[in-house]
């Protein structure tokens, strides 16, 4: 009895191990990339709300994936920016945006889970939409309205942002917060906008694929 | 105001001096007769009827079984002696002048006691044991007992309802809203909906008799909107002679209640007038905003009935119903970045008269003729405080008028056929709407009862509608019930139920003045969409207007399953399962992009949604006068396409503290907006004939409920997407002091609940109140 149970364990193991080679010729071991944060990113924090006719145009901030920082306006024309943020309008350098090869989608998912960004479905910024849609539900974030949090910006769980960067290289980014702090928007302090951390500030997780594959 | 107060007390006087001047005509008289009511037993019997037939006069037994009738002209008169649960006793007297005649009345026990009957179930009038549905009928004196100034307190407190606040005061039955309910009165359909909501606070409760609550789909014998069920508002006849009643009640938040009543009925003619008056000074939950949560408000309700008897065979009644509400807010709008403020007025009206003639051709054949025509406005207008101009406008005036035949056929006593005909005409005009917009449609209905044995009884019927905006329909509905022993019995039926598209869902042509988003009904949505390109407001086109469909009606299927029990004479029973099938739920969804940022809206049919319960409820008399009740819902409501995203994890929520994104579970998902997976209630009423005072205590609990999403995810399942569930303890304590007078008082919601996601609870409630029966002056 004993004997047999060892060799059944021992067939087992052999198998196994068979499956995991296998698994090995297949695909090369890469290390998962590790992700970067962007922390409290300002998004045109000193602009007024009110009439969109009225107002001054949108005083963007241009981000750099790949160096994790922010560029300054004058680069505006660059390819050194990949992503340009004021309130909740996110643009991608490209298409009437910028000089790059900025293109983005919205692919619905785990961030963890999303290992490869897909071959086709990218669009840039043009006159008639953004790559990133604009408004409530239908890009990255909801607008709670009278709900509870009231009046928030809160990002969509599972939407993931899945863009090329100026210089076409692939990247992943979710969105974690809208608000100063990166705060816990289920607590009594954030649904009272009297006490709310500021808003249009960005904190979000991205990964930048930079050897040129769709593999993340 | 004060003025048509006056005029009401005026009124009041005069009827007390009339009733007054009738007692004293009958003072001249000498003979008296005294007596006792008791069972075969030898127990006394309280509150039974006694009726001298030739006159009228009559009153009611004291705790101890006995009787006094003063003041009678000397002569032969037969005593009518009735009380509930035994049979009724006739016995001839002769009395001579100045004498005291002394009689004792045993009443003999029915052998079964005589249960409460119900028209809404079949549209005839059957005893609530020969309907297998589930069926809830609430009493005069129970909606008396707990003090309720509107129907929306009344139907807090059944198994199975919830009241929710959308656009009004609405209802929600077995997982459904108040768009798929029909509200009847007198077996007439309400009207005046807001966005679905028909709001229950428009109806006051002291002219009802009784509320029959049929729950499952009856759009077999109603049409559209019986989707979930109907409530029936049964209202007060004149008792025989003259009759009138004065009640007043006075609540927290100013809240002044004044119903008057006058009735007056004979052998052939009977008339009576029923006056409502309730204002309050409202509340505020909301201290950062200047709106209040319910602005002050007054309504005024006249319900005038007259009733002849033309013959045996023929009679015809006209009951009316007049209702005028108006209100006052103050609003902060903003228009073009400067905050004003603005006074935010409302009036609603609505009316109905229905004359009904009913012919009996025979005892087996039975005839009704109804012509039934009600109206429904609102006027509300946002004028600016500063100077009075105003901002915003608007108004909607609806009609409604429905012609009807019915042809009741009782073959024997084992079956019984009914059929309809009938025509109805509906238009709407609003500052919303174009023109003046009108529906046709017809309808006939069949249905037959049939009791075979003493052990089965079934009913089976369709009934089919036409219309001129949207596809026929014929909906169709069976239902079976079989007594097991003689104390069980199981029923079950199935039935479809439908919910016509409304003027709202058709014709809509709206654009939101401060947001800038436009509505669009699906008629009008091709020609609309065209005419904002052409004005060049159009960014983008979402979905292309040709491609869209009429929408259709919705429909659903629905079965209930259900069993009594009573063991014994003390222990009720009652336990049904349910489940709601619905298809082609009409909603809203984005067909283009305006220019400025908003998107048009129009209606489609896409949703399947599921609804399923389980109800159970029973009461036990604990001892004489003391009786305890519970009802339990469980409720799972769910939307197919949802469930299937879930099951197919699609769906992702972020815990907000950590920001870990998960796929959604189907254990977390919430289901449907506002409905409380659990929900029931508990009470206790205790009645002391001695020394005629009552008490009510109720505790209704409410589980938690989804508010609606709120992370994006398009379902609702985050812990901020729910309401904190919450127990209402209510009690109410009446006393009869006189007979003629009751004084009454308690409180609504004793542990001062409140919630911001309830605007219909703003804490405990006082009142106290004064209840005078002038019928009851006269007879003592």
């Amino acid at each position: 009895m004993n004997t047999r149970t060892n060799l059944w364990y021992a067939l087992l193991f052999l198998t196994l191990l068979a499956t995991a080679c296998e698994d090995d010729k297949g695909t090369t071991p890469v290390a998962m990339l590790e992700a970067q944060m962007a922390t409290d990113i300002p998004a045109d924090t000193g602009a007024v709300t009110g009439d969109p006719t009225q107002a001054p145009p949108p005083n963007y901030t241009l981000y750099s994936l790949r160096e994790n920082t922010i560029i300054a306006d004058a680069d505006s024309n660059s390819t050194q920016w990949d992503i340009a943020l004021a309130g909740t309008t996110i643009l991608v350098n490209g298409g009437i945006s910028g000089p790059g090869q900025g293109e983005a989608q919205i692919v619905s998912g785990i961030f963890e889970n999303i290992t490869q960004a897909p071959e086709s479905g990218y669009v840039a910024d043009s006159d008639t939409t953004l790559a990133i849609p604009k408004g409530s539900g239908k890009g990255w974030y909801n607008y709670t309205g009278e709900g509870n949090p009231p009046n928030a910006i809160i990002p969509i769980p599972g939407q993931i942002i899945v863009l090329k960067t100026a210089d076409g290289k692939y990247a992943k980014m979710e969105i974690l917060s809208y608000y100063q702090g990166n705060p816990d928007t289920s607590t009594p302090v954030f649904a009272d906008v009297a006490t709310r951390p500021k808003g249009k500030y960005y904190t979000f997780r991205y990964v930048v694929q930079t050897n040129g594959s769709r593999k993340f | 105001m004060k003025k048509s107060l006056f005029t009401y007390l005026e009124f009041l006087v005069l009827t007390v001096n009339t009733v007054f001047l009738l007692s004293n005509n009958a003072t001249a008289q000498t003979a008296t007769i005294a007596g006792k009511v008791s069972s075969e037993q030898g127990k006394p019997l309280g509150f039974a009827s006694v009726v001298l037939k030739q006159t009228n006069q009559g009153t009611t037994t004291r705790a101890d079984g006995t009787f006094l009738l003063k003041d009678l002209a000397p002569g032969a008169y037969t005593l009518l002696v009735s009380s509930m649960g035994f049979q009724q006793q006739f016995q001839d007297v002769n009395v001579t002048a100045h004498e005291q005649l002394s009689v004792d009345i045993t009443l003999p026990e029915l052998a079964v006691a005589l249960k409460e009957v119900v028209v809404t179930a079949t549209r005839t009038t059957r005893s609530i044991d020969d309907i297998p549905l589930p069926v809830d009928v609430v009493s005069a004196r129970q909606i008396e007992t707990i003090g309720s100034l509107r129907l929306n307190e009344v139907l807090q407190e059944q198994t199975g309802l919830q009241i929710t606040s959308n656009h009004g005061t609405g209802l929600m039955m077995q997982g459904l809203t108040s768009e798929y309910i029909l509200f009847l009165i007198d077996g007439e359909p309400v009207i005046g909906r807001t966005a679905g909501t028909l709001d229950l606070s428009r109806l006051a409760v002291d002219n009802i008799e009784r509320v029959e609550i049929i729950k499952g789909p009856s759009s077999s014998l109603y049409g559209s909107e019986a989707m979930a069920g109907v409530v029936n508002i049964i209202t007060k006849k004149p008792d025989s002679g003259l009759s009138s009643s004065l009640r007043t009640r006075y609540r927290s938040y100013g809240t002044y209640d004044l119903s008057a009543s006058a009735g007056f009925a004979r052998e052939k003619f009977s008339a009576s007038l029923f006056v409502n008056r309730l204002s309050t000074k409202g509340y505020d939950l909301t201290d950062e905003t200047v709106s209040m949560t319910a602005p002050p408000f007054q309504a005024y309700t006249v319900s005038p009935k007259v009733a002849y008897r033309f013959s045996d065979a023929i009679n015809l009644s006209i009951n009316g119903r007049f209702y005028t509400e108006s209100q006052g807010n103050t609003a902060d709008i903003t228009v073009k970045d400067e905050i004003f403020r603005m006074d935010d007025d409302g009036r609603q009206q609505d009316w109905n008269l229905m004359p009904t003639l009913e012919v009996n051709l025979s005892d087996k054949h039975h005839l009704q003729l109804r012509s039934y025509t009600t109206g429904y406005r609102t006027n509300s207008a946002l004028r600016y405080q500063s100077d009075g101009t105003v901002y915003d406008e608007s108004y909607f005036d609806q009609f409604f008028n429905r012609s009807e035949v019915q042809y009741d056929w009782y073959i024997n006593d084992k079956n019984v056929t009914t059929m309809g005909v009938g025509h109805t005409v509906e238009t709407v005009e609003a500052t919303r709407y174009d023109d003046i917009n009108a529906f046709r449609a017809n309808y006939g209905f069949v249905q037959h009862q049939w009791i075979p044995n003493e052990k089965f009884n079934i009913i089976a019927g369709g009934r089919y509608d036409t219309h001129n905006a949207y596809a026929s329909r014929f909906s169709p509905k069976l239902a079976a019930g079989y007594t097991v022993n003689k104390w069980l019995k199981v029923q079950a039926s199935f039935g479809g139920g439908y919910k016509a598209p409304d003027f709202r869902q058709l014709l809509l042509n709206f654009t939101n003045p401060v947001a800038g988003y436009s509505v669009v009904g699906s008629s009008l949505v091709q020609e609309r969409i065209a005419e904002l390109q052409a004005q060049g407001q159009i960014e983008a086109i979402l979905i292309d207007p040709g491609t869209i469909e009429t929408i259709r009606a919705e429909s659903s299927i629905a079965y209930n399953v259900g069993l009594h029990i009573s063991p014994g004479n003390k222990l009720n029973g009652e336990l049904n399962v349910f489940r709601n099938e619905i298809s082609n739920l009409i909603d809203t969804a984005p067909i283009a992009r305006k220019t400025n940022g908003q998107n048009v809206f129009s209606y489609f049919n896409f949703d399947r949604v599921v609804t399923q319960g389980i109800e159970v409820k029973g009461s036990y008399r604990l001892m004489q006068g003391l009786d305890f009740s519970a009802g339990y819902q469980y409720l799972d409501s769910r939307n197919l396409e949802d469930v299937d995203k879930i099951k197919n994890r699609e769906v992702f929520n972020r815990d907000p503290a950590t920001n870990r994104t998960v796929a959604v579970s189907l254990a977390e998902y919430g289901g449907l907006p506002y409905r409380s997976r659990h929900s029931g209630n508990a009470k206790l009423f205790y009645t002391n004939s001695l020394h005629q005072f009552d008490v009510a205590l109720r505790a209704i609990y409410r589980g938690r409920w989804g508010l609606g999403d709120a992370n994006g995810n398009g379902v609702i399942e985050a812990g901020n997407e729910f309401a904190d569930g919450y127990v209402l303890l209510n009690l109410a304590l009446n006393k009869n002091l006189f007979g003629w007078l009751t004084v009454e008082g308690g409180a609504n919601n004793l542990l001062n609940i409140t919630s911001q996601n309830e605007p219909l609870l703003p804490g405990r409630i006082w009142y106290g109140g004064l209840n005078i029966n002038f019928s009851d002056i006269h007879q003592q």
